[in-house]
């Protein structure tokens, strides 16, 4: 079952660097960062399992925690700066 | 055990950054608050002059493996110094700089300029991978909005493209903390080193940290983002970017060679791709700063070049066998850091001092400093010294250091990339120098620069000239690992 998690977040993130690379819209890369965001956490939890007891580590999930509002804040600022690039071509 | 907490050096620059908010007191704090973190700063580096062992200190009282610890010894005291006297001359520059103008900015900058300074700290103290990614994001976010502070197009532009690249290198090093701490069962770079030890697993981890953070420290070819976003933006925030952001991930690259990685031959392929990278950087970072035709794009790009000799010593570290070479190695790199930092933060600050004279950045309008503003023109003369590697600077004695190491290993590869980087430089700077000279015939140029803008530009430059003399006693606390 973990190794279908594993498959998973390998796709997201070769899928989304891919598209990062690729794209030349900074909403598109925004995107595509959040993806590999999401693959990069998916992978992290589901190594919850890695350990030799019964019950899942938690370490990982705190640690995915910090990382989720971290992108979260990120995305935040980089849309408040789209946002201002926005409106200084509208004003032109 | 000594009497101090090394929790301040991250609290102290912290409160700073939440005081500065209050306005009226705004300037008060800023003072109050720069003193009291450069003498912390300066006191933690002191300290680790005459020690012999690293200090650890875990916050809370929690300890290993549930706690966050801080770990302070030579090289992170020599780094923390690094950017207690960078931060603060650029505060004392600031004083002036928002005085004059971009007084909008000039209210929140403080708010950035502390919680740049913390994140600093706290990166250089920082143990475990997981913090060190905390901290690097913290000054990532705060560089980001260093870049946009203008407020401009162009500056925007430079920095949604910049935070997008550093979120992204972001989530390639969380992959890699991912895959050690799967395979490891910790984040700590000291139980690391002991677990990694004769096991082959974590190469895999390496490829997502080493590009995460060579994206996020500009090397060759990962390099594109940095000029604009550095050039782009006021000067104080320039100099602080060029000067301190770029480093520390490079500095983690290092760390990671010398304090967690054992022996391995897929390590070696590695070093030799950055110290090649390294190589490229140099080289092409200097090609485009001899091209360009405005001060501030000049200086962005030698930041790539200078970055590059960073990467470069990474094969020789790796391939010398003797204490003795590892520990020149390591001392070139921090004295190499230290010198380019208060450098090219002089540069970045003179040009802002040119720019606030001659109102705009082509170098053929640069006003002759050298009739008119003696204090700037020593300020560029003496940081243009040190970035060539003129002799008595603290950028010669880096290159000394790092040129007999690599004599010494057999690299002489390296050794003549360090000689024609020199070369390189001076090609760049030259421009700089010549259009200080030149008397311009118009008398607008004569208007006085405020004294905190012309001193800080000066006493930077003074200070990475004159650290040559005395890197013996600034060096002495750095010591390689066997």
């Amino acid at each position: 079952m973990k190794e279908l998690y594993y498959l998973l977040s390998f796709l997201l993130i070769s899928m989304s660097t891919y598209h990062f690379i690729i794209a030349i819209n900074f909403v598109k890369r925004l995107i595509a960062v959040n993806i590999l965001g999401s693959g990069v956490f998916l992978f992290f939890v589901a190594t919850a399992k890695n350990t030799p007891s019964e019950n899942p580590d938690p370490v990982p999930h705190a640690l995915v925690l910090t990382g989720i509002v971290v992108a979260v804040s990120a995305t935040a600022l980089a849309v408040s700066l789209l946002l201002h690039l926005s409106k200084q071509r509208e004003e032109e | 055990m000594f009497g101090f907490d090394l929790g301040y050096l991250v609290a102290v620059p912290l409160i700073g950054a939440i005081l500065s908010l209050l306005s009226p007191i705004r300037l008060l704090v800023a003072v109050v608050f720069s003193l009291f973190s450069l003498t912390l700063s300066s006191y933690a580096f002191y300290i680790t002059l005459s020690m012999h062992e690293p200090i650890y200190q875990w916050i809370g009282g929690w300890s290993a493996p549930l706690g966050i610890g801080f770990k302070l010894d030579g090289v992170s005291g020599f780094f923390l110094m690094m950017s207690g006297v960078v931060s603060f001359a650029v505060g004392v520059y600031s004083l002036g700089f928002f005085k004059e103008g971009y007084k909008r900015q000039g209210g929140f900058f403080w708010f950035f300029f502390f919680f740049l300074w913390t994140g600093l700290n706290a990166f250089f103290l920082s143990e475990d991978l997981f913090n060190l990614y905390v901290a690097l994001e913290v000054l990532s976010l705060t560089a980001v909005v260093l870049v946009a502070l203008p407020g401009y197009r162009k500056a925007i532009k430079a920095s949604v493209n910049y935070l997008l690249l550093s979120l992204f290198a972001s989530m390639f090093y969380l992959f890699g903390v991912a895959m050690l701490y799967t395979n490891y069962g910790t984040l700590s770079m000291s139980l690391l080193a002991q677990r990694l030890a004769g096991t082959e697993e974590f190469v895999f981890a390496l490829f997502p940290l080493i590009l995460a953070l060579s994206v996020k420290s500009a090397l060759f070819p990962f390099h594109f983002w940095l000029p604009p976003a550095h050039s782009s933006t006021v000067a104080p925030a320039s100099a602080l970017l060029s000067a301190l952001v770029v480093k520390p991930p490079a500095y983690l690259i290092l760390r990671l060679w010398l304090d967690v990685f054992p022996d391995n031959l897929s390590l070696e392929y590695i070093s030799w791709v950055l110290g090649g990278l390294g190589a490229l950087a140099v080289f092409f970072g200097s090609y485009y700063a001899i091209r360009q035709r405005t001060i501030k794009m000049l200086l962005a790009y030698s930041t790539v070049a200078q970055m590059g000799y960073l990467f470069l010593m990474v094969p020789i570290y790796y391939k010398a066998q003797s204490l003795e070479v590892k520990t020149t190695v390591l001392q070139g790199f921090a004295l190499q850091a230290l010198s380019h930092a208060l450098a090219k933060a002089s540069m970045f600050l003179s040009s802002g001092n040119a720019i606030y004279v001659a109102r705009r950045d082509e170098l053929s309008y640069m006003p002759g400093f050298a009739h008119s503003h003696p204090f700037t023109f020593f300020a560029l003369f003496f940081s243009g010294a040190t970035l060539i590697g003129l002799p008595l600077s603290g950028g010669f004695v880096a290159k000394f250091l790092l040129l007999k190491a690599s004599i010494q290993t057999g690299f002489l590869f390296q050794g003549f990339i360090f000689l024609l980087g020199s070369l390189l430089a001076a090609m760049y700077i030259y421009p700089i120098w010549k259009e200080s000279f030149s008397s311009k015939p118009e008398k607008l140029y004569d208007h006085p620069i405020p004294r905190p803008m012309e001193l800080s530009a000066f006493m930077l430059g003074f200070i990475a000239f004159s650290i040559g003399l005395i890197s013996g006693f600034l060096i002495r606390g750095i010591m390689g690992r066997d």
